[in-house]
């Protein structure tokens, strides 16, 4: 069973269709993932001026130590919120990133070791995605559960 | 020019390298039945919304029902646009599995170029997206 399973693979290759559907992909992926990158750099420098404008904004119609620490702990928030939006970015980027990378390499040296690598960083970004997917999804479902609550709570 | 066709051929798609496209395969399956899900209930949204949106502020501002209808035209194009993204990420899956497991090359490269394409497009989207931040910035300032 297992061997039949292991030699069953064999039979799809890289042919000439192949290569050029793939180094088309790794073209567009490469791209991707830099712009990726860009934005991650972005969404970081952002974050700090955020918090700055906002402790700043908050800070200049109100007087009293309380609000000022108030305020600076909202600008420190926000700025953290935006890093890790930011960090959060940048790993589905460096996966692309590798799987462009790799895949290149793969298909230009005739590299068996290198397309499979291409091929790991490839799942790991749909599995990060899917995994960032289904957060998000549990976080929409329980923000959902807690307003119907209040909105119950409310009448 | 013969001699190269089978430096071509030296790679294969091997056990290792079949395990772990059929887990890809897996994961893009159900990013692109999420995305489609999304895109189809925003659509909705703004297909019930924006009868609602002229009804309230056409009567305020009558000037402004041309514009709430590029703005809807404009959004309703880009998620369609995502939404054939995410139906390319769904071919990708199928025909790379049922290619694998049938173990026929046309159907693979099928699949793979599905997968070309959606790149493809998420580029496209993605420019456009920029293109749009850029422009509202010029505009602010």
């Amino acid at each position: 069973m297992e061997s039949t399973n292991q030699s069953s693979f064999f039979e799809l290759s890289v042919d000439h269709e192949s290569i050029e559907q793939l180094t088309e992909t790794a073209r567009w992926a490469k791209f991707l993932a830099i712009v990726g990158f860009i934005m991650c750099g972005l969404i970081a420098i952002v974050s700090f001026f955020i918090g700055t404008i906002f402790a700043s904004s908050s800070l200049s119609g109100i007087s009293g130590t309380g609000a000022g620490v108030a305020s600076a702990f909202g600008g420190v928030l926000i700025t953290l919120v935006y890093l890790v939006i930011a960090v959060a970015q940048f790993f589905p980027c460096l996966f692309l990133y590798q799987f462009a990378v790799r895949l290149r390499m793969a298909l230009r040296t005739n590299d068996q070791v290198k397309l499979n690598e291409s091929l790991k960083s490839q799942k790991f970004l749909f599995r990060y995605a899917g995994i960032a997917t289904i957060i998000v999804l549990c976080l929409y479902g329980v923000g959902l559960l807690i307003a119907g609550v209040v909105m119950v709570l409310l009448r | 020019m013969n001699q190269d066709k089978p430096e071509l051929l030296e790679m294969h798609l091997d056990y290792d390298g079949g395990n772990t496209l059929q887990e890809a395969v897996r994961w893009s399956k159900f990013l692109s039945i999420v995305g489609i899900c999304g895109i189809g209930f925003l659509l909705l949204v703004i297909g019930i919304g924006t009868p609602i949106a002229i009804a309230t502020y056409g009567q305020l501002m009558p000037e402004g029902i041309a514009i709430i209808g590029l703005v809807v035209v404009a959004v309703v194009v880009y998620f369609l646009v995502l939404g054939w993204a995410a139906i390319m990420l769904l071919r990708f899956s199928r025909l790379t599995r049922l290619g694998m497991e049938i173990q026929d090359q046309k159907t693979f490269n099928r699949g793979l170029k599905s997968l070309k394409i959606f790149f493809l497009i998420t580029c496209g989207s993605i420019l456009l997206q920029l293109a749009a931040n850029v422009y509202s910035l010029i505009t602010q300032f």
